[in-house]
């Protein structure tokens, strides 16, 4: 028996040994999110793809994009785990919350260490995995709260506003709009005179905004839960000549909303910071794999966590654009917590 | 006289089969030319020759004296060769008059533009040259059926004015059958009328019409000539004789098998009504009973079988199976409680066409035949090849799907079915409908098979023959009510004592 | 001799009698009454100038859904040639992404890259003799692929303010993109009711072999139809950039079944066939009031997208030609 262990310890302590040796081996960097056909995540695979090049390993970034499909997901991270035998690490952003499951479940099985981004079920504990090493998210709540409040102080904190949801039952969407509805209840001049949802698309903001002016004409401010939706709200209202005169605000900073808010249209949103995303989701599962992280001995607040975002209004609006637009924002891809907030279960 | 047309020595074969063998026939001016022959005897393979579809292997067609080729359908409608099948060229959702003129509008276009006013004018020349009283604004959908195959005849004649050609010849392929008694001698005063101007060669199984509208008949028998018959020579008997090749004996419809019914009552009507649609029907049925409906097209046998078979329901009246009144809302309830229903259409009513013959024949029963949760398969075999042989079903096997087997293949797939699921009662709409006269005869022999083992049937037949020759007793119905019941049992009566009940 | 004559012939048929023949309008006028009495904002020049804006869009993708679904076929890339065409527009104008600078030429342009892919889903689907929905599908994949590919996902900014006025501007009181979808609409509803193209249109939804069998080319026709409908999706893609200010390959998210949805509320028939030109604006009129109604009674938006479903499966079961579906699969 103590044999038996004896051979366990050296054959382990073996093979330790090897992986160490293995480090300046490239390793696979998988970055699985939901499209290409969005600002967000392009931006998101740019920053995954800068932090490839910084170490050299750009043949070795691979973007798997799933197109809405849970399972295309799956099959693509199995895929890649295959291909790479098991020499890989991930950046996920889960098609849905309910899918996290299934892929942790099946990298864990592979030894494979990965960092997932937003949703996840309350239930599926980060900890109960071993190569599970962080799920990282934004607190939704406070962007919807944030702007809001921006929104409202634009207006003299007094007046009807307008709101539009994203798609009604998704939990960004909940949350943002909890966030909206604390702010609301700290400013009891504002009234709200109405919401729809737009399910988070230009066309239907444009559309629902355009009905919404009608049915009320002295609308102050829109508060939209995404910036795609702001920008159609915006576009509502150049076509009936109040762009300027009725503020706007969104979450996302996607480029259109940062030119909005320079123009003075709009007046706020969130940056969550797509870019850093790309690069962080990776950094922290390669450092895990690499040893530079003990997995075990991270604390549990370390383990799920909320990162910082960037609140964009007219008077943080030239230095954004000055460090995150025109200048490429620099980074230390080793500074693993530098956006860390709090435990997601604080 | 020349013949407007002449097929000469027309042969085909296909792999396998020798379809036609030195076929010849000839159609002259104002003549209607009948076509008959059991199926697969090469009728519909001549015409498609004729109509460009296939091509002769060997054999000339002459047209007005001149040696023509026909390539494809576009120069059979060149040369003023017109098809009118049983299966309507028609569009439903246009008017007529975009129906008669549809793939030749370009002579009516001005700069790109149709001139409606134009095709309405001319509409109305070629719908009154028939004898067509209806406004070319129309929507086909909104027309019965002969009136639509006129609709076609009137295309196929402006058709060939198109192409020059006065003196055009049209194929009618059975265009009475689904038509009523008026209205087929309303349809035969039209073509009379027309033949001034249009040849027709007339295809029917229906020999009766045959002798009485055709001018001369060409029979065919396994893909050759096996005579040619003027009016004068014509009668229903010969052409059948000729047909199969062997003399018909009298008992056509197996009068002398005919029994007695028991005296045991299976299904009983008491005062039904539906109304618009038959007021006041009550009757009983007993075991082994062959009971016949008469009636036109709306006298209300077709809406009084619907009722009993579950497809609609009647506002008052009573139905008593076996002794106890029950209430039919389904067919599925039809058939638990032994009614089964064998539709004209079978094609889209009685057969799943794309599944084999087994899973049709057993279709009804399926529920006997699972363990488990599987079905028995070869127990499906087995009870469909026992089917197979006792009704002599011609396939290689239960695997074949139904798609490919004739009309009285088809229909006896259906009858199978039946028998197997053991119903009290069966109701049988045109039983022998495009069925050739071998099958017909097969059926008939089925049918009285089925009343010796006690089976009750109720029968709408094609004609009043078909429904004097079966029956053990025949209800007339007129105007939705019973205007006439005949015993039928110890003594035929003739189609002239119906008649009078019918109309 | 029973004699069959139309009801009356156009000219004698009175408007009243024109409207209870058209379930559609019917309901239309209907549901425009009842929005009325409940909200007196509704029934005002300004709202009807909103629905009319709104409605612009929708009636055009839905005049070439209209030619489609009569023909018996269907096509889902709408979104896919729209999105594209989208983006063309976006970087043929004046842009933050290149120097180009085409004007409205690009609204000619969009309409031409339109034709090309509606051609293409037209001659796939008629030569190699694949299902409409399966030909669409794929080219609406491949349309929004490219257009993906073309923009790495980000919108095209556009900065070309003539060029939005395609959207902004006014004619009159009347929104600019609904002259243009009222022309549009006479054009397609003369080419349907008045050109032997146009009727084939409608034999081929009713029946393919027949009017094979009578010697028309039925492959240049459906392509021609596909054509037809690309050149509408392009002229969107166009209107829709100068609408939103930029290119954007996700923005028409929606059109297809919103198309769809508004021809079969105008009681166009899925199965083919049966419709005309008008149904398809009375169909998007329906579907933008409803809407905006919804919006002006208070309509919660937990229920609106549930009500507008219900009136959708209603309309389809009082349309549809049951005789040509004998079973629903």
């Amino acid at each position: 028996m103590r044999k038996l262990l004896a051979l366990v310890v050296i054959l382990g302590i073996t093979i330790l040994g090897f992986s160490a040796f293995a480090q300046e081996e490239p390793v696979y960097l998988g970055t699985a999110i939901r499209s290409l056909s969005n600002p967000y995540h392009a931006v998101w695979a740019e920053g995954a793809t800068a932090f490839a090049k910084s170490l050299g390993w750009e043949d070795y970034n691979v973007i798997q994009t799933c197109e809405g499909s849970s399972e295309k997901q799956l099959n693509d991270i199995k895929a890649l785990v295959a291909r790479s035998q098991g020499n890989a690490v991930f950046s996920i952003d889960p098609n849905q919350a309910t899918d996290t499951q299934a892929i942790a479940n099946e990298l864990e099985k592979s030894g494979v260490y990965f960092l997932t981004w937003w949703n996840k079920p309350d239930e599926v504990k980060v900890s109960d995995y071993k190569y599970w090493v962080c799920h990282v998210t934004f607190d939704n709540r406070a962007s919807g709260y944030n702007t809001a409040k921006i929104l409202f102080d634009s207006i003299g904190g007094s007046g009807k506003v307008f709101a539009l949801q994203g798609l009604l039952g998704n939990s960004s969407a909940i949350e943002r709009w909890e966030g909206f509805e604390r702010a609301l209840a700290e400013y009891p001049e504002i009234e709200l005179v109405g919401w729809q949802a737009a399910d988070w698309e230009k066309v239907k903001a444009y559309n629902q905004v355009s009905n919404a002016l009608v049915a009320d004409p002295d609308i102050k401010a829109i508060w939209c839960a995404n910036d795609a939706m702001a920008i159609g709200a915006l576009e509502a209202l150049r076509a009936r000549e109040l762009i300027g005169k009725v503020p706007v605000s969104g979450v996302d900073a996607i480029p259109e909303m940062i030119t909005a808010i320079k123009n003075g249209e709009a007046v706020a949103t969130v940056a969550s910071d797509a870019f850093w995303q790309g690069g962080m989701g990776l950094s922290i599962p390669l450092a895990a794999k690499q040893g530079k992280i003990k997995v075990e001995e991270l604390p549990e607040n370390k383990r799920e966590w909320i990162a910082d975002t960037i609140l964009i209004t007219q008077e943080n609006i030239d230095w954004y654009i000055e460090n995150y637009v025109e200048g490429a924002p620099e980074y230390d891809w080793n500074d693993y917590w530098g956006k860390w907030v709090r435990g997601i279960r604080e | 006289m020349e013949p407007v047309l002449k097929m000469e020595n027309i042969s085909k074969a296909f792999p396998g089969v020798r379809a036609l063998e030195k076929v010849s026939i000839e159609v002259f001016p104002n003549e209607i030319v009948g076509l008959v022959g059991e199926n697969g005897a090469g009728k519909s393979t001549l015409m498609k020759i004729l109509a460009g579809v296939y091509r002769a292997d060997k054999g000339e067609i002459f047209l007005r004296g001149k040696k023509v080729e026909i390539k494809n359908p576009h120069d059979a409608r060149a040369l003023g060769i017109g098809m009118v099948f049983q299966e309507q060229a028609v569009l439903p959702n246009m008017r007529v008059y975009e129906n008669l003129f549809l793939g030749r509008e370009k002579i009516f276009a001005r700069r790109g533009a149709l001139d409606q006013k134009l095709m309405m004018q001319e509409a109305t020349k070629i719908l009154e040259e028939v004898g067509l009283e209806l406004s070319p604004q129309v929507y086909v959908h909104e027309l019965n059926f002969m009136e639509r195959q006129m609709v076609e005849i009137a295309r196929n004649i402006w058709l060939a004015r198109q192409a020059q050609v006065d003196y055009p010849t049209i194929v009618l392929d059975e265009p009475t059958t689904v038509l009523e008694e008026e209205e087929i001698e309303k349809l035969f005063n039209k073509l009379r009328e027309l033949k001034k101007r249009v040849s027709f060669i007339y295809i029917s199984h229906r020999l009766k019409e045959v002798v009485e509208l055709c001018d001369r008949v060409y029979v065919l028998k396994d893909g050759h000539n096996a005579g040619c018959f003027s009016r004068e020579e014509l009668s229903e008997e010969l052409l059948r004789s000729r047909m199969v090749g062997r003399e018909l004996h009298e008992e056509y419809y197996l009068a002398s098998r005919q029994r007695k019914p028991a005296e045991k009552v299976v299904l009983e009507l008491r005062n039904c009504t539906k109304k618009g649609a038959f007021y006041d029907i009550s009757f009983s049925l007993h075991q082994g009973e062959i009971l016949s409906l008469c009636g036109t097209v709306g006298s209300g046998k077709e809406e009084l079988c619907r009722v009993l078979y579950g497809e609609t329901k009647f506002d008052s009246g009573e139905i008593w199976i076996d002794g106890k009144r029950v209430s039919i809302n389904s067919p599925a309830q039809a058939f638990a409680l032994g009614v089964g229903y064998i539709s004209e259409d079978r094609r889209n009513e009685g057969l799943v066409l794309h599944l084999p013959i087994f899973e049709n024949i057993t279709l009804p029963i399926i529920h006997r035949l699972v363990r488990g949760f599987l079905v028995r398969r070869e127990e499906q075999f087995r009870l469909s090849q026992e089917m197979m042989n006792k009704l002599q079903i011609k396939a290689l096997s239960p695997s074949v799907l139904c798609f490919n087997l004739s009309g009285g293949n088809q229909q006896k797939v259906v009858i199978a079915k039946w028998l197997l699921s053991q119903v009290k009662v069966l109701i049988m709409s045109h039983p022998t409908r495009g069925v050739d006269v071998g099958a017909k005869h097969e059926i008939y022999a089925l049918i009285r098979e089925m009343a010796e083992n006690g089976m009750a049937m109720i029968i709408m037949g094609d004609s009043f023959e078909e429904d004097i020759g079966l029956a053990n007793r025949i209800i007339v119905m007129k105007d939705g009510r019973v205007s006439g019941v005949l015993d039928a049992t110890e003594s035929k009566p003739a189609p002239s004592d119906l008649i009078q009940y019918v109309v | 001799m029973e004699t069959k004559t139309a009801v009356l012939s156009d000219k004698e048929k009175t408007w009243l009698s024109r409207i209870g023949a058209n379930p559609s309008l019917l309901a239309l006028i209907v549901l425009v009454i009842f929005f009325s009495f409940l909200n007196p904002r509704f029934f005002t020049l300004s709202n009807l100038f909103n629905i009319l804006d709104l409605a612009s869009l929708l009636i055009i993708t839905s005049l070439s859904l209209a030619f489609i679904l009569m023909m018996g076929s269907i096509d889902l890339s709408v979104e896919g040639v729209v999105g594209l065409c989208s983006v063309v527009a976006s970087l043929l104008v004046k842009n933050f992404s290149n120097s180009n600078d085409f004007g409205f030429l690009a609204l000619i342009i969009c309409g031409l890259v339109g034709a090309g892919f509606g051609f293409l889903n037209g001659f796939i689907l008629s030569r190699f003799k694949i299902p409409s929905f399966m030909v669409t599908l794929g080219i609406g994949y491949i349309t929004t692929g490219l257009g993906v590919l073309i923009t790495r996902g980000n919108p095209v900014v556009i900065t070309d303010w003539s060029f939005r006025l395609l959207s902004l501007g006014k004619v009159g009181f009347l929104p600019f993109p609904f002259i243009l979808a009222l022309g549009l609409f006479f054009i397609v509803w003369f080419i349907s009711e008045r050109t032997a193209f146009g009727r084939y249109v409608l034999a081929l939804g009713g029946d393919e072999t027949i009017v094979q069998d009578l010697g028309i080319p039925t492959s240049r026709i459906k392509t021609e139809a596909f054509l037809i409908g690309g050149i509408l999706y392009g002229i969107v893609g166009a209107l829709l950039t100068a609408r939103l200010g930029s290119g954007d390959i996700t923005a028409p998210l929606g059109f297809t079944f919103d198309s769809i949805g508004a021809c079969v509320l105008g009681g166009i028939a899925i199965t083919g066939g049966v419709g005309n030109i008008p149904r398809a604006i009375i169909g998007a009129l329906i579907l933008t009031v409803l809407r905006n109604g919804m919006v002006l009674m208070g309509v919660s938006p937990y229920v609106q997208q549930g009500i507008i479903g219900v009136i959708l499966i209603a309309t389809v079961a009082l349309t549809i030609d049951r005789k040509k579906i004998k079973i629903m699969k």
